[in-house]
């Protein structure tokens, strides 16, 4: 093999330089298994040539669906090696988005974890004839099962050991036979429009990206990643996966959705990358529980923390830290940032990003200071995942950094942010139309409003799209607005309105879990989230959190009304992507009711409408929704002025990584 | 299938004056789940607690697998393979799952205090194979998560879970559930049901269950006894049983009973 220019050859290339060193570990039975970078190799192998022995040929497509398993990368390996394309299906789709995928890409062969993803293959399999064979690993509960299409991961190595030994050079062949150009993944994007759209993306797509990132954000063989983010996002491809690959550190696998956070603790990772909701949850978890302990502990951390702030913000704004603040930042570490950081597992950290939506500028300041070096990232799926990543020591709130090596940005005259890299995809699978528009003029389309900064720094403000007037004319982001909205901890999604209309008005969801502690905290009792919502106490707290964000905000940028929705925004009600952006279109028509009485002279609107369970059960909701009105801003308002000129960016789109 | 793995003749058990359980019957077959269903107050606890060994019965026999156990203390019934659940949950509630469900392997364990205090040597190879089945079990009902907390801060649906692990520590050939979905929501019910049926299923367990939800009842048992009064009044299939005149009878307490009994017996 001249060049390692695909996944299957870089394993292969490892499996002889890194041998017996670990590869992958996974916690099993309470113990953390480590898997080498030979019995990876060997594992991909006997499956690959076992996908072989079934009957799949090259360009073939493998779904896959599951948690994160070492099971669900030998499927993509595999597939890879035996020279098709891996599908990575989000493992908590519902069926009519399991049967789209795997129709529409033509999967011939489906790898499920467990009888839970099985179940809904089998449940659509009469609309797949496409589909030969369903590959499960955990046969848990499916004694019974006997199904023709269905066979056993174990029993499909087994089938690859003896087409191995019968033809021992073919699986060598079949790897060397791929191509850097060949497609590695189909990648489909949870848009906020539409149906999914699976972008193609190369070998060659992903590790350019996977080095061209790395000059900037070093990792190292010896470094300690957790895959606990879906590996059908191309965030955990990117990490996993390209970077994985490329530079041979050790991927973890969580024992369960469940122990992430404490299998991370464990692990105590180098690398992190995750979305804006994961640290936000670190940093309200920190919050509650601080709030909650002893006096002694509280008092040290209302100590040291300003410490932290004080040095984080004076390097934000990148002026000289002052020897004693250094030093009293040292002593700070020692007495409490150590010890948090140890309980987040972030002691190891180094590497350290998030991305696919905005993070509010306060956990950039919690977390930087404790010393966790946290960058924003801004990509799409169709550029392998990464475009913009912060320098180290150049990290600012409202920017998302500087193109990485090989990528270069420009804003079209209509403002739209336009990238070019080797490693932008090569087009939409069966979509020819979409794959004109997006790559028209040899650039990525991003659909992203946004501009560069004099000193090349990009912003980005928000889907181009959704950029909004006012019926008076001037201009809006209701992402921007949302983003504000939903840094208040109380604030779980927010939905701005204001399209054409005279006025922006607001959808909130109240955040469950912190209102209710508040009103706990205020001895105010209540029964579920519809009646939470319609408290009178909770409306006023909110009104207060709407306040704050008008404060900060140009007169005709202000939120003039707003109501509390009486259930929240669900993916499984198809009100959010399943990677949680608001599906704008789809609430505006639902809710329109809502919106139409933001806009009216009523003070209520009754609701009377149906949920659906998970389960499929079904329930009536009758309530009245209050509508409240804030105090109109002070007259002589300037027209157009409008969120943009700071519009923090941070890549929220359809499908971001 | 072979001889019955539980076998009750002619039981009855008194306390006082009160007739708990007169002259009551009935073989499970092994690898079933076999319910026990009865209004309140008819003598299902009490049974239960005859076949563990918490009562004695006045008259009557018991076979656990073929031996007689009417006469031996709980703990020896223990250690023939003989686990339960409690309606009110009994654990250590200040100690952590894990330390609850090696408890329940304390009968699988060889070493005295002599060799289990050394940590060298057998005891500490017997720590490991134990931790190694009470692992497996953890994973059975994922309960992962929940590992290293203390019982008493936990919810109460996965109490109970924690304790229907504690009972499948001991690795029974048959395992006796006090109401095992009591006081849950119908998610937890669900969940319990499936590992009921996948203790039964994949580890072969004999299960006899005491439940108030005719709904899971009809769902899992493979037969079903009822009681009332202290006498048995039903004993087969659950189709048989939903038909059984005398068992709409002490449900639904009505002549008319008949015509409506197959529906209002799943709401009961």
């Amino acid at each position: 093999m001249a060049e390692l220019d695909t996944f299957p050859k870089l394993l292969a290339a490892a499996a002889t330089r890194f041998g017996a060193r670990t590869a992958l570990r996974e916690k099993d039975l309470g113990i953390w298994q480590a898997t080498s970078w030979r019995q990876y190799h060997d594992h991909v192998r006997d499956l690959g040539l076992g996908l072989i022995d079934l009957g799949m040929r090259r360009g073939d497509k493998v779904a896959i669906i599951g948690d994160n398993r070492p099971e669900w990368v030998y499927a993509e390996l595999a597939a890879q090696g035996a020279g098709g394309t891996s599908v990575g299906i989000y493992q908590d789709s519902n069926l009519a988005e399991v049967a789209y995928v795997i129709d529409h890409a033509d999967a011939t062969f489906v790898a499920a974890e467990d009888q839970e993803q099985v179940d809904k293959i089998l449940e659509v399999i009469e609309r797949l004839p496409k589909v030969r064979q369903v590959i499960y690993s955990d046969p848990r509960g499916m004694r019974h099962y006997r199904h023709p299409a269905l066979i056993r991961f174990a029993e499909v190595e087994e089938r690859g050991r003896a087409l191995g030994r019968r033809r021992p050079e073919l699986w060598a062949e079949s790897v060397a036979a791929g191509r850097g150009d060949d497609v590695a993944i189909l990648c489909y994007t949870s848009g906020t429009t539409g149906f999914p759209k699976g972008a193609m993306l190369t070998y060659r797509n992903l590790l350019t990206m996977a080095a061209s990132l790395d000059q900037v954000d070093a990792k190292l063989p010896d470094d300690e990643l957790v895959s606990f983010l879906p590996l059908a996002w191309i965030g955990e491809q990117m990490m996993a996966l390209a970077a994985g690959l490329t530079l041979g550190f050790t991927v973890n696998f969580p024992e369960e959705p469940a122990t992430v956070m404490q299998d991370i603790r464990e692990i105590g990772p180098h690398i992190m990358f995750a979305p804006p909701r994961i640290w936000e949850n670190l940093n309200s978890m920190v919050q509650v529980k601080i709030m909650g302990t002893t006096r002694a502990k509280r008092l040290m951390y209302e100590l040291c923390m300003p410490v932290g702030y004080r040095v984080a913000d004076l390097r934000f704004q990148r002026r000289p830290v002052p020897r004693r603040w250094r030093a009293a930042w040292r002593l700070a570490h020692w007495l409490l940032f150590r010890a948090l950081k140890d309980r987040l597992g972030l002691t190891n950290v180094r590497s350290c990003s998030t991305g696919g939506a905005a993070l509010g500028p306060e956990v950039f300041r919690f977390f930087h200071a404790l010393g966790v070096p946290l960058k924003q990232i801004y990509g799409q799926t169709e550029i392998s995942g990464i475009s913009c990543i912060h320098a180290d020591g150049d990290v600012r709130f409202h920017t998302v950094g500087r193109p990485i090596p090989g990528t270069e940005i420009a804003i079209s005259e209509q403002g739209e942010i336009l990238s070019r890299s080797p490693s932008v995809f090569t087009g939409y699978y069966k979509n020819d139309a979409a794959t004109r528009e997006t790559l028209a003029g040899g650039w990525l389309h991003s659909g992203d409003a946004g501009y560069l900064t004099d000193d090349g720094h990009l912003v980005v403000i928000d889907r181009l799209r959704d950029v909004m007037r006012l019926a008076g004319g001037a201009s809006f982001s209701p992402q921007y607005l949302e983003n504000r909205l939903k840094y208040s901890p109380y604030v779980k999604e927010a939905v701005v309105t204001g399209k054409d209309r005279p006025y922006l008005a607001a959808m909130l969801c109240i955040d469950l879990g912190i209102v209710g502690k508040w009103a706990e905290r205020h001895q105010l009792g209540y029964t579920t989230y519809t009646d939470l919502a319609a408290k009178d106490e909770v409306y006023a707290l909110l009104q207060g959190e709407v306040k704050k964000v008008n404060e900060t905000l140009p007169a005709a940028a202000r939120i003039r009304k707003f109501v509390l929705l009486y259930k929240e925004l669900d993916a499984d009600d198809e009100e959010l992507t399943r990677t949680r952006k608001v599906r704008r279109a789809f609430v505006e028509e639902r809710y329109q009711e809502v919106i139409g009485a933001l806009y009216g002279d009523a003070r209520q609107v009754p609701i009377d409408a149906e949920i659906r369970y998970q389960d499929g059960k079904t329930a009536r909701i009758r309530t009245t929704l209050q509508i409240r009105e804030l105090a109109p801003a002070p007259a002589g308002g300037h027209g157009g002025a409008s969120g943009h000129g700071h519009g923090r960016g941070d890549g929220d789109g359809d499908d971001r990584s | 299938m072979a001889a019955p793995m539980l076998e009750i003749s002619d039981l009855t058990l008194r306390f006082g004056g009160v007739t708990a359980l007169q002259e009551v019957s009935f073989a499970v077959e092994s690898g079933a789940i076999h319910a026990i269903i009865g209004p309140n107050g008819a003598g299902k606890t009490s049974l239960l607690n005859a076949v563990s060994g918490v009562v004695r019965p006045q008259q009557g026999r018991i076979l656990l697998a073929g031996a007689d156990v009417t006469r031996l203390s709980p703990h020896a019934r223990t250690r023939l393979g003989l686990a339960r659940t409690f309606q009110n949950i009994a654990l250590f509630k200040g100690m952590t799952v894990l330390d609850n469900l090696l408890i329940g392997r304390h009968t699988h364990q060889r070493c005295g205090i002599w060799r289990g205090g050394v940590y060298w040597g057998p005891g500490r190879q017997e720590e490991v194979a134990q931790r190694l089945v009470v692992e497996e079990i953890v994973d059975f009902l994922e309960i992962q998560h929940i590992r290293k907390q203390l019982v008493g801060t936990l919810a109460y649906g996965l109490q109970k879970r924690v304790e229907l692990a504690r009972a499948l520590a001991l690795e029974p050939k048959v395992l006796l559930l006090d109401e095992p979905m009591a006081g849950m929501n119908a998610e937890e019910k669900e969940d319990m049901a499936r590992f009921v049926i996948d203790a039964n299923e994949d580890r072969g367990t004999t299960v006899v269950m005491i439940e108030h939800d005719m709904g899971v009842v009809m769902d899992v048992s493979h037969r079903i006894v009822v009681l009332n009064f202290g006498r048995k009044i039903g004993d087969g299939t659950p189709e048989e049983v939903k038909r059984d005149p005398r068992v709409q009878h002490a449900y639904l307490g009505q002549e008319d009973a008949a015509d409506l009994a197959p529906d209002r017996a799943r709401g009961a």
